[in-house]
């Protein structure tokens, strides 16, 4: 894993003629935000939590959130009552009709780093999975935004994989982080 | 399985109807056993409607029981598809069989059971003599999500109801409202829900397993609940494209080489092979009659 766009693997969804093929393929990528002054106004304010983000979907009007996003509220204000979660005004809720986790972009608040993020996503996707079948694995798609505090700068962490890749990406960043102390 | 005195007696009040239901299907009597189903029905809902006021968790057992009886009435419809021929059908009862499967695994908490472990192990071994690989799935936008519960927008604050679960005995679902524009269909590996796929005929060479299996049935070779898993292999068998010429000509595959240089020894050519592998199981053992638990 690198900064700076550096994908794991790409081309997980191909375009043809207007129908989608999507594969197992994983990406994981850390980006620096260039545009983050919405996130910077968020991040200043110290709010010790997070805040769901809608975004413009394709060719949907309006702007959307993921469609886990309001399970996933849920699920934090259940088990997390001491996070404060935001959410930004939507105009709707995306549907994909796939069986993968597509969680909502985020914005991390000052009291929350990134794998202590990454390990609730995980943790919700455990509780969502009850009752799978054996053979049955939980594909996960996120982004996160957060603040660098070692470059000083605005990161959007992306990832798309099964949930064993989300906890093997805990691990590493954790062990990163270890080692730069 | 239940951790309540009432749901616990009902479930043994019901052993012995479900066993004679498994032997039913085993022997491929699928009217009879919808019949023992029915009666089954008739019961536990008396029970339901008599347990009206009890306890939250008592309610929501009894939703358990009515789905390990819809677990069975979809299995026994999935054989019967088969046993008729009827392949396309049989594919949408099985995703049933797994979907009630998978509510009564999530709602016992994955309570060890020898009868469920069969029917996960099976309907998995079943799945995979299907064509069925990519699916459809669509992407849209909605405005809001009604609760099936409170009735009001299952993401706001004000509905305290989460999907999937269950209250008072009854499952928490969201019905979407508004549905504003839909953006693109997608092919997937993993959708919500496998019975968005492309038909193919009954009698289309895509459900050849499945139609050794219909043979392996109704010979009496092979009962429902001895179907047991699939093994994979390769095998050389002859090459039905094979033609012997001499070898300095050029060679029938239209490669442009000479026979010898080609295709020569291609006499014989390895080939998949699946060996749809049995077991004998007593009913009596996946199912006591009189065990604590199923």
């Amino acid at each position: 894993m690198n900064d700076n766009s550096d994908k794991s693997n790409q081309g997980d969804e191909q375009e043809l003629s207007g129908i989608h093929f999507l594969d197992d393929a994983e990406t994981c990528e850390f980006t620096v935000v260039e545009n983050d002054d919405e996130f910077r106004t968020y991040h200043q304010e110290s709010q010790p939590g997070l805040k769901i983000i809608a975004q413009k979907y394709r060719s949907c009007e309006g702007l959307l959130v993921s469609p886990e996003a309001g399970d996933f509220t849920k699920w934090l204000r259940r088990n997390h009552p001491e996070l404060n979660i935001g959410i930004s005004k939507k105009d709707g809720i995306l549907v994909l009709h796939s069986s993968d986790y597509w969680m909502p972009l985020v914005y991390l608040g000052s009291n929350i780093a990134l794998p202590i993020y990454l390990n609730l996503v995980s943790s919700y996707i455990f509780a969502r999975m009850k009752g799978a079948l054996r053979n049955e694995k939980a594909r996960v798609h996120l982004e996160a935004v957060y603040h660098d505090e070692k470059e000083g700068v605005s990161k959007k962490f992306h990832y798309e994989g099964d949930s064993e890749g989300l906890q093997k990406i805990i691990k590493k960043i954790d062990l990163n982080r270890f080692l730069d102390k | 399985m239940f951790s309540t005195e009432q749901v616990n007696a009902l479930f043994q009040k019901l052993r012995l109807r479900i066993l004679h239901a498994l032997y039913q299907i085993d022997g491929l009597c699928f009217e009879e056993c919808e019949k023992d189903l029915t009666e089954m029905r008739a019961v536990i809902n008396a029970h339901g409607q008599s347990w009206h006021s009890e306890i939250d968790e008592v309610l929501n057992e009894v939703y358990v029981v009515n789905r390990f009886v819809d677990l069975l009435s979809s299995y026994s419809t999935t054989w019967l598809n088969i046993s008729k021929k009827k392949y396309s059908a049989s594919w949408g009862s099985l995703q049933s069989s797994m979907d009630h499967l998978r509510s009564v695994k999530k709602f016992t908490n994955g309570t060890s059971s020898i009868i469920l472990d069969f029917f996960e192990n099976q309907l998995i071994e079943l799945e995979k003599l299907y064509p069925y690989k990519i699916f459809v799935s669509m992407g849209a936008s909605v405005e809001w999500f009604e609760c099936s519960i409170c009735g009001k927008d299952m993401d706001s604050l004000e509905c305290e109801h989460i999907k999937g679960e269950l209250y008072r005995g009854k499952l928490a679902y969201a019905t979407a409202k508004k549905i504003g524009s839909i953006d693109h269909v997608a092919m997937v590996k993993y959708p919500q829900d496998k019975r968005c796929v492309i038909q193919y005929d009954d009698d289309g060479p895509q459900f050849k397993l499945v139609r050794y299996v219909t043979d392996l049935l109704t010979t009496k070779t092979m009962s429902p609940f001895s179907f047991h898993h699939l093994e994979y292999s390769k095998r050389m068998e002859t090459n039905p494209d094979f033609r012997k010429l001499p070898r300095n000509e050029k060679c029938y595959c239209g490669s442009g080489k000479k026979f010898k240089k080609c295709c020569e020894d291609k006499k014989l050519v390895e080939f998949d092979h699946v060996d749809i592998v049995p077991r004998k199981t007593e009913l009596s053992n996946i199912f006591p009659s009189s065990a604590g638990a199923p």
